[in-house]
């Protein structure tokens, strides 16, 4: 079954007088439980695609249909209810509030979602009880960015999209949140799809799926049969 | 290069740098525009007591002859001396209206007719020919014959002492001790057309007294040798002629065979104190306004400077990897902040003038005949607007400071959000506990404690003025009750003309009642011994006039006055003295003051027994039984009655000078209090709007500041409604906070405008309805209202994927 459908899917921008197609009529689908890498290089429109999937960003032209869901003519609000109940995003720079503990920012969900996990619950899933109490500057990177992890599994949504998760690390941290995000993707965590955008193509090699992308087209979707396991991976 | 990147820069962000530029522009504008006003009016009076040569000593006694002139102009330090007579009668005018004729009270001063020349305040020619002793005819005041269309050339029927004669009208002059005219003390504002004066030869006087060609002169003016130094020049030169007055004083004194009841400089002749007191309320206007505009200018530009700087970190990071030093930097950035500011307080002072200060000096010479008036911009004006763009230029610098601290390659970088959180852990206790946007306002409010106190402070302000505003209406009405309803409790006031026979007293007792005062002009010693002008009412009122406790509770004098009274007030000599004027004389309540009666040689010593507040008028008080237990001979000078007199005019009953209404005082009084303030509205609602910008510049402060956390929570799936209400919860409450701040500080400085702002003679005080809180409280709530509302509008229009990156 198809998590996520793009059909014939065009992001144009208007730069002063000329248009930038970041992307160009894309048609793609992505199956459920999958662990799926994007490629490509700065502005192929990696990161347009996966804000498209995510509701953050409206199609130009074209259909983005996310668990069944048409989400193109979605008005801000519905938007705003499907990112709340359907998407976990996590990015390069965490984005956790600074002036809110640990805890607190993982129970940030509990204000827009009902059907939400346990915010200690969430935490022990990636390795911070103990830091709960803590304020964010208090945390290393990657402390940090499992954090902004807790906070998007805590939402228990059935699709994450990863900008560039590991960008800020170094390996072995690197390595400790690609297995939390692999994790995810497992029957006992509900088959999530777990999508994560990056530069890095070592990390190509862990993934279900490699979608390859190129001036705002897509090159190639590649499915590996036999993924390597996270702790070989390093950079 | 630079330089036109300034010029475009400003261009694109023109609305931020026009903020900043209105502000120092206004705040310039009003300390100019009010100080051209104040200052014209000093300097201009100065000139024209100057030029026209204002007496420095007024005289009185009971008749000075020509060898008791003689005398007096042999003192050493007198440069010269006249005589003549004053008084009070009055004149045939038109009604303009009508054109019925009315008869209006006026001062009558007869000059010596032996006199060759007039030297001691002359005549300012208005119209018409110059003033001869003897020439006949009459030179009637300026502002008078305007207000009653008198022309040269005009017959006027002038009644005096029960003598009638009609004069031409030879002149309409303007004279340095008749700037400013009162019919009577009681009376604040008077309107011209209402009370005129004239000068005349002794020649044209109708009064017989007694003897062919004998005339009475009780009346003379001193002039002291040398020119009185301004007074707004603090100089040693004040303190000499201060020093030669007193021993001209002390000389006078002293004389053989001349009877000198009273000797009064400057400083207590109406006109003169008036000038000089109204002159005198624009500093501290114009130093309260330019203190609180150049602070909300200031806070203006902390914010708006920030904001741009931010704006501009990549490029500041540039020029710095470009090579540009440091110190190139700054001055380019810095220059953003002094051209603007130098550009305002330039325009400030030359538009403040014209704009501000010429309508104002026009409402006051609606009441002062000040010829060849004028607004002056004195160098402490060009002081300021120096100090203030170089207090704008070093906000700016710091505003700056810190990025260019960083290395180029940092400022090259974003910024990261600073967290300032101390290494402490939370989200225990009773925090936990507290909703999400609860929690996440109150710990953003102390990370940026700077603009929450800036915002706090911005609120303050305008909660303050709106206080203010309201404040000063209710004050002023609070007054007029005080002194018009409670302390002078009758309808109308019978001023008696001097020498009412008994029998026709009586007639005037039995016709509208006994209630009556008596006013004893005196002179006391302060605690530091010198000696100082006043008067005694000696109250015989029947409880028509009262004498107020410090609450404004009013009593009958004789009842005394529960919780300031101390001793027997009939006792002999037993003196009720006003707070204000045991305050500035440093007495107390059961001190012995010393004391004479004008013209009298013998010094009284008798207790304050009472104090009691009066708003406009610091004087002594005084029973009937306690003056007569003196020995001294009660004469009233004026009756109260409740009778209904409206229809009488000043001449129809004979022995009464004047007739004064309370509703007509009431009415002179409400005229001049709402041109005071609309004066001071004025200022103080071009403050509120300051207060408004101020407001929603930290509003678009916060909002940038926080965009990326709003960007954060819109991501994971915040609605609209929610982050609008997290947003307008910190605005609520530190504009709050600013609000019960700024309350109380409304209330004071409200006291404080009419503690300082209005003369000495005064004793008012803030008396502010709850009606002007509760404005100020809904006013200031709906400007937060109306901010957070056009601000919210921006998380609507959030770019999630432009914020988070930024933030990247």
């Amino acid at each position: 079954m198809n998590k996520v459908s793009l059909r014939n899917v065009s992001k144009v921008y208007n730069v002063g007088e000329k248009e930038f197609r970041a992307l160009d009529h894309v048609d793609l689908d992505i199956e459920e439980g999958k662990f799926v890498v994007i490629l490509g290089p700065s502005g192929a429109g990696k990161s347009t695609l996966l804000n498209l999937i995510g509701g953050m960003d409206t199609p130009s032209e074209g259909e983005v249909i996310v668990n069944g869901e048409n989400i193109t003519g979605y008005s801000e609000n519905k938007l705003s209810d499907f990112r709340a109940k359907s998407v976990g995003f996590i990015f390069q720079f965490y984005n956790i509030l600074p002036s809110l503990t640990v805890k607190e920012n993982v129970e940030l969900i509990n204000e827009i979602v009902k059907d939400h996990l346990d915010a200690s619950e969430a935490l022990q899933d990636v390795g911070l009880s103990e830091h709960m109490n803590k304020f964010p500057n208090q945390l290393s990177g990657g402390e940090q960015q499992r954090v902004s992890i807790a906070r998007a599994i805590a939402k228990n949504p059935a699709l994450l999209l990863c900008d560039e998760p590991t960008g800020a690390l170094d390996s072995q941290t690197g390595v400790m949140i690609l297995k939390i995000l692999k994790k995810q993707t497992t029957k006992e965590r509900g088959n999530n799809t777990v999508i994560i955008v990056t530069h890095n193509a070592l990390i190509a090699d862990i993934a279900d799926v490699v979608i390859r992308v190129k001036n705002g087209k897509i090159k190639s979707v590649e499915e590996n049969a036999n993924p390597a396991n996270i702790d070989e991976v390093q950079w | 290069m630079l330089r036109k990147k300034l010029l475009r820069d400003i261009k694109e962000n023109l609305g931020q740098f026009f903020t900043i530029f209105a502000m120092i522009f206004l705040a310039i504008m009003a300390f100019s525009g009010i100080n051209a006003f104040s200052d014209g009016l000093k300097y201009s009076s100065v000139e024209f007591y100057e030029k026209n040569n204002m007496q420095d000593l007024w005289l009185y006694g009971e008749n000075f002859s020509e060898e008791d002139l003689d005398k007096i102009k042999a003192l050493d330090n007198v440069t010269d001396v006249e005589r003549y007579l004053s008084m009070q009668g009055s004149v045939d005018v038109k009604n303009s209206e009508n054109s019925e004729i009315e008869n209006i009270q006026a001062e009558l001063n007869f000059l010596d007719a032996e006199d060759d020349e007039k030297n001691i305040s002359t005549m300012y020619l208005r119209d018409g020919e110059e003033y001869s002793p003897d020439k006949d005819g009459v030179w009637v005041g300026y502002y008078f014959a305007k207000a009653r269309d008198i022309q040269v050339g005009d017959k006027l029927t002038f009644y005096v002492e029960g003598y009638e004669f009609t004069e031409v009208v030879r002149g309409i002059v303007s004279s340095p001790d008749h700037v400013y005219t009162v019919s009577d003390p009681t009376v604040i504002f008077q309107d011209a057309a209402d009370f005129g004066w004239v000068y005349l030869s002794m020649n044209e006087c109708p009064i017989d007294f007694g003897m062919d060609d004998f005339y009475i002169y009780p009346n003379a003016i001193v002039d002291v040798t040398g020119v009185a130094p301004n007074p707004y020049i603090n100089s040693n030169e004040l303190d000499e002629f201060e020093n030669k007055l007193k021993s001209v004083k002390n000389e006078l004194y002293e004389l053989d065979d001349i009877s000198i009841s009273a000797i009064t400089g400057r400083d207590v002749w109406p006109s003169y104190e008036a000038l000089k007191a109204e002159s005198e309320e624009g500093d501290t206007y114009s130093g309260m306004f330019t203190v609180l505009f150049v602070f909300i200018a200031g806070l203006s530009v902390v914010t708006t400077m920030s904001r741009f700087v931010k704006k501009q970190r990549v490029q500041i990071g540039t020029l710095k990897a470009l090579g540009f030093r440091n110190r190139k930097v700054t001055i380019h950035y810095i220059a953003y902040g002094f051209w603007v500011s130098l550009i305002a307080a330039i325009l400030g002072i030359v538009i403040g003038g014209p704009v501000l200060g010429q309508p104002f000096l026009n409402m006051e010479l609606s009441m002062f005949d000040l010829p060849d008036a004028h607004r002056c911009i004195l160098s402490k004006n060009y002081i300021v607007a120096a100090l203030i763009v170089i207090v704008i230029t070093i906000i700016t610098y710091y505003s700056i400071k810190s990025i260019l601290k960083e290395s180029a390659a940092q400022t090259l970088r974003l910024e990261v959000p600073h967290i300032k959180i101390k290494a402490k852990e939370g989200g225990k206790g009773l925090s936990a506990k507290l909703p999400f946007s609860v929690k996440w306002n109150l710990r953003d409010i102390l990370r940026s404690k700077s603009r929450s106190i800036m915002a706090i402070v911005g609120v303050m302000g305008s909660t303050l003025l709106i206080v203010m505003a309201f404040g000063m209406q209710d004050s002023l009405q609070h007054y007029l009750v005080w002194e018009f309803d409670k302390i002078q409790a009758y309808n109308y006031k019978l001023n008696l003309s001097e020498n009412v026979s008994d029998e026709r007293l009586d007639e005037l007792f039995d016709a509208y009642g006994d209630a009556t005062s008596q006013t004893v002009a005196i002179e006391y010693k302060d605690s530091e011994g010198n000696i100082v002008t006043s008067s005694i009412t000696v109250n015989d009122s029947d409880g028509y006039l009262r004498v107020s406790d410090h609450d404004t509770n009013t009593y009958d004098i004789n009842d005394g006055i529960p919780g300031s009274t101390d001793g027997d007030v009939n006792e002999a000599g037993a003196l009720f003295a006003t707070e204000k004027l045991l305050k500035d004389n440093g007495f107390s309540l059961g001190d012995t003051v010393k004391w004479r009666i004008m013209g009298e040689d013998d010094w009284y010593e008798t207790k304050i027994v009472a104090a009691y507040r009066d708003p406009q008028s610091q004087q002594f008080s005084m029973t009937r039984v306690a003056f007569e237990g003196l020995g001294e001979d009660y004469v009233c000078d004026t009756i109260y009655t409740n009778d209904d007199l409206s229809d009488l005019t000043d001449s129809d009953i004979d022995g009464v000078s004047t007739i004064s209404s309370i509703e007509s005082l009431k009415e002179q009084m409400n005229v001049m209090l709402e041109m005071i303030s609309s004066m001071i509205v004025l200022l103080i609602a071009i403050s509120a709007i300051l207060g408004f910008i101020i407001i929603y510049n930290m509003g678009i402060l916060a909002l940038s500041e926080k965009m990326y956390q709003f960007a954060t929570l819109k991501v994971l799936g915040f609605k609209f409604n929610k982050l609008a209400l997290i947003y307008t919860q910190q605005n609520l409450w530190l504009t709050l906070v600013g609000i019960i701040l700024g309350l109380p500080l409304g209330y004071e400085f409200t006291d404080c405008m009419f503690k300082y702002a209005i003369g000495d003679n005064y004793d008012f005080f803030a008396n502010i309805d709850i009606s002007a809180y509760l404005i100020a409280i809904i006013g200031t709530l709906l400007i937060m209202f109306v901010t957070s509302i056009a601000l919210s509008r921006n998380l609507k229009k959030i770019d999630m994927v432009a914020s988070l990156k930024a933030n990247e």
